[in-house]
């Protein structure tokens, strides 16, 4: 069953120098327990994508078109107020940097806590034993200890594992991941998406999983899409994508991540656009090393390539 | 083998807090390391934050002295000697964030000028020009860069000015600071090739800093694997990958997803958090978080010893 639903989104960024498409059509699907993974580069709107899900964009951000169905419901037609219900508790969020977004002067356990209190109007103090579980469950060592610490005396993994364990507290049915191992080490990095794996299936929760690193992606998810410039170029599962990409894109991403020694690295080209005036046709076609007549004249739709959803001429009727 | 670089018993502390009574608390980031730069070739230094790697860096670079112990660079001892203005220029960084080390009011011009004239100072502004506009062809950017300013640069275009910079002295010897880790995957493997070329072209010897094992895999000669302020594993870069002999450099390589099955010789993972500068564990720094940790371990601090030629660890129980 299809858990979240976003249908032809667009998020625009209103600035003196133009309009940023950061977003420009883009239409995916979460079924039910499943991890997608969203992979691009800084600048391709994966960000800008998941903060829209939770209707997190603010001025000159826009949702200027679409439709985000979650449960039913249209999230780009409710109130701020209908929103502030569903966000931490239907679906919550964990962001890269958890020095943003835990309050330095304030005790973790307590601000674990808060979240109980917001949407379930306990007092904190009776809900201290279900913190304490709840960081036992993430895996946070000394619980009782811990929940009495102050973010600066928790290491970035701990800090994590403290902003998980507020992403899970109300029992979501959708959990959004920014990018939230990029901080990290890599031997921690491993260890949180073991944690992440073990509480999506606790939880029986859906993830969105966001992140430049293709190869953590490949470890941690079911489905993947690839953003590049605002728009989808592929999306399917991440089986076949990794072992058989289509766009030119994820083929040139995923033989840059490949181990070769002492050799030149297979190299994209170029830069990434701007999107302010993104090229014409395939927004990729600048940078492409496939690309043919139609490509710098004609924006390639998304259609269906054994099983997977690609934007790209070289399997359209221009061929 | 010929050495550029030669370090003998390189200790630097910090100091992290004065105590009331007296106590002072030091953060060990390079506590007692022998290490040795081969001319033409480079040499990767491998650790997680924390690890002392940026210190060590520094401190082989010429710009931080070191408490104790002795760097020399071709013969001269660094700190105790001094070297002259025309060998300090031998010697040249580049760091992670272009942003930093660019300044934001000199136009690329300019900021190439100003090093070009530290070994040319008589130079014409004609020939200043014609310099420059050279060194931008070395790093494959185009001339029209010369008149712009660094913020109408991307990332990976200011990381090449900042290569052309450090190669407008003539530098022998680079020690590059995690180059590319702020930069995105497409950027990535362009000035890893760059570095890789104008390495081998100019036969310039590099200390190449990374935590991503990818990078190290494919530029370096030789590889030094950090642990809180200790060198644990040393080798040449295919034996260190292929036969790895301490736990710690185990672990980094079963951290990453996609790492190749002939580098997995051991499928071990780290146990619990990683300790702080400030307050070392006694014995091997690794045991509280090593999986094959002993009771011996809490105890003994092991030198490097040579397990096959050119192969050094500071592990004795990894078969």
């Amino acid at each position: 069953m299809k858990i979240l639903e976003v249908k032809n989104l667009k998020v625009y960024y209103f600035l003196h120098r133009g309009v940023v498409k950061a977003v420009d059509g883009v239409s995916f699907s979460v079924e039910e327990g499943e991890i997608l993974g969203i992979a691009g580069e800084s600048g391709s709107g994966k960000s800008t994508l998941a903060h829209s899900i939770l209707r997190l964009i603010k001025p000159p951000g826009e949702i200027v078109d679409g439709e985000i169905i979650f449960q039913g419901r249209d999230l780009t037609k409710l109130s701020e107020e209908e929103m502030r219900e569903i966000r931490g508790k239907d679906i919550s969020m964990v962001f890269q940097d958890p020095n943003t977004y835990l309050n330095p002067i304030m005790k973790v356990g307590l601000q674990v806590a808060e979240v109980y209190e917001a949407h379930q109007n306990t007092k904190i103090e009776t809900v201290l034993d279900k913190v304490i579980s709840l960081f036992k469950k993430v895996k946070i060592t000394d619980p009782e200890k811990r929940v009495y610490s102050y973010p600066h005396e928790l290491s970035g993994g701990m800090k994590q594992r403290a902003l998980i364990s507020m992403a899970v507290a109300l029992k979501p049915k959708l959990i959004i991941l920014d990018e939230p191992t990029s901080a990290l080490d890599v031997t921690i990095q491993l260890e949180i998406v073991n944690l992440l794996k073990e509480m999506k299936e606790d939880l029986n929760a859906s993830m969105i999983f966001i992140s430049h690193d293709l190869e953590l992606l490949s470890e941690i998810t079911d489905k993947l899409m690839i953003m590049y410039a605002g728009k989808i170029v592929e999306y399917g599962y991440t089986k076949d994508v990794f072992n058989n990409p289509k766009h030119p894109y994820t083929e040139a991403l995923i033989n840059s991540i490949k181990y070769i020694r002492k050799d030149t690295l297979p190299t994209i080209e170029g830069e990434p656009p701007s999107l302010i005036n993104p090229p014409p046709g395939c927004r990729f076609h600048p940078r492409c090393p496939m690309r043919f007549e139609p490509c710098n004249r004609i924006e390639p739709t998304l259609q269906e390539v054994d099983g997977r959803i690609v934007s790209c001429h070289l399997y359209g009727e221009e061929r | 083998m010929k050495s550029i670089v030669e370090a003998r018993g390189v200790r630097k502390y910090f100091i992290a807090s004065k105590g009331l009574l007296g106590r002072t608390e030091y953060v060990r980031a390079v506590d007692n390391v022998d290490i040795e730069i081969y001319k033409d070739k480079v040499l990767a230094l491998v650790g997680e934050s924390g690890s002392g790697k940026t210190t060590l860096g520094r401190v082989l670079a010429g710009i931080l002295k070191p408490d104790e112990g002795r760097v020399l660079f071709k013969g001269i001892d660094i700190y105790r000697d001094g070297l002259t203005r025309e060998l300090r220029h031998k010697i040249q960084v580049i760091f992670q964030n272009p942003d930093s080390s660019l300044n934001p009011r000199m136009k690329i011009l300019d900021i190439l000028g100003e090093a070009i004239k530290e070994v040319e100072p008589d130079i014409s502004s004609e020939g200043l020009e014609e310099r420059a506009a050279q060194l931008l062809e070395d790093v494959n950017l185009h001339v029209d860069h010369l008149h712009k300013y660094p913020h109408e640069l991307s990332g990976g275009e200011k990381q090449r000015v900042a290569i052309a910079r450090a190669l407008a002295v003539n530098p022998e010897f680079i020690v590059a600071d995690e180059p590319v880790s702020a930069l995105d995957i497409s950027i990535r493997a362009q000035i890893i090739n760059l570095l890789n070329s104008i390495q081998k072209k100019l036969k310039i010897s590099m200390l190449y800093i990374a935590h991503d094992l990818r990078t190290v895999w494919n530029l370096s000669d030789y590889v030094a694997v950090m642990y809180l302020g200790r060198i644990v594993e040393y080798g040449e870069t295919e034996k260190v990958f292929r036969n790895v002999a301490h736990p710690y450099t185990a672990t980094l390589l079963t951290s990453a997803p996609l790492m190749p099955k002939e580098f997995r010789k051991h499928e071990i993972y780290p146990v619990g958090e990683p300790p702080s500068l400030i307050d070392p564990p006694s014995g091997c720094r690794f045991h509280t978080r090593c999986p094959l940790m002993r009771e011996e371990c809490k105890e003994l601090d092991m030198e490097l010893m040579e397990i096959e030629p050119g192969h050094y660890t500071a592990c004795p129980f990894l078969k």
